[in-house]
């Protein structure tokens, strides 16, 4: 079976970039959706089933972090792999969000090879194609 | 990084700008920066601008400016959707998207451990013709992008910088 991907981004540009790459990664990919923040994530999340989130931090009306702590609350998180993508490479941001959970961090720019690489590294070879 | 963060220069931003941008437009858009420069004029034909502030240790804006024919053209290489694609409104979000990523590229540069907001861009009327700030103008193969960098020195001396000209 392949891979249930969630997109969490407030750009719908960043989003068609990821799902790109995603689609490109060689990855099994079964769905991809998206959401432009992290309430619309979390309403997606209760209701559909999906294996993978990919969201960035800064988002307006629920950021990457609140979503992560959320995920961890309802014990989303204990079954969902997450990759947190952003512009902010600062080591205590990176810290704090593996802190609350994230499996995976890659900064913006990134080379989609990066990206890759760090799907591969989050997923294992489960999903590998 | 800054060898000595605890004194930056204007010389240092305007270096750490070009540096910035180059690595934003070499790993998401996949090209390049052929020349670029503090002084002179750069006309565009229908310019989209954007800008975005961040506070923390250091605070200032990032306006980007950019001819939207050239945003069509980046995001073309971003998405790989065709250029035509690319509404004004797609074009304002690529210019958004690209001063967010040079902005925060720059200032892992300039304070690699401070905890910086960053406000979402937004788009902005043209520009006013501001003499703050340090403006620099970039000539990429598909076209030009200015970019105007707004630090605010901190008054004292203290750590983690300050800014001198």
């Amino acid at each position: 079976m392949g891979l249930r991907v969630l997109i969490v981004d407030d750009s719908p540009l960043m989003r068609t970039v990821v799902r790109r790459v995603m689609l490109l990664s060689g990855v099994e990919i079964d769905l991809c959706s998206e959401a432009s923040n992290g309430l619309e994530a979390l309403e997606w999340l209760h209701n559909h089933p999906v294996d993978l989130v990919l969201t960035d931090i800064n988002m307006p009306q629920m950021s990457g972090a609140d979503l992560l702590r959320e995920m961890k609350r309802t014990g989303l998180l204990a079954r969902i792999r997450t990759l947190v993508i952003s512009t902010d490479s600062t080591d205590h941001r990176i810290h704090d969000m593996i802190e609350l959970g994230a499996h995976g961090y890659v900064t913006k720019p990134f080379h989609p090879e990066a990206l890759r690489q760090e799907l591969d590294r989050v997923l294992g070879n489960e999903y590998a194609g | 990084m800054l060898a000595d963060s605890s004194v930056i220069t204007r010389a240092d931003v305007d270096a750490l700008i070009v540096t910035a941008a180059a690595q934003v437009l070499e790993k998401m858009f996949f090209t390049g920066i052929e020349t670029s420069g503090n002084e002179g004029d750069i006309k565009m034909d229908s310019p989209v601008q954007v800008e975005l502030h961040f506070d923390g240790p250091l605070s200032g804006a990032l306006r980007l400016q950019i001819d939207e024919q050239v945003a069509r053209s980046l995001g073309s290489s971003l998405t790989c959707l065709e250029p035509d694609e690319f509404s004004r409104d797609r074009c304002v979000q690529l210019a958004g998207e690209l001063a967010n990523m040079i902005c925060g590229c720059l200032l892992s540069h300039l304070e690699p451990e401070a905890n910086l907001a960053l406000t979402p861009p937004v788009e902005t009327p043209e520009p006013t013709g501001a003499k703050t700030g340090i403006r620099r103008w970039f000539c990429l193969p598909e076209g030009e992008l200015i970019i105007h960098f707004l630090l605010e020195p901190i008054c004292d001396s203290s750590p983690p910088a300050r800014v001198s000209s």
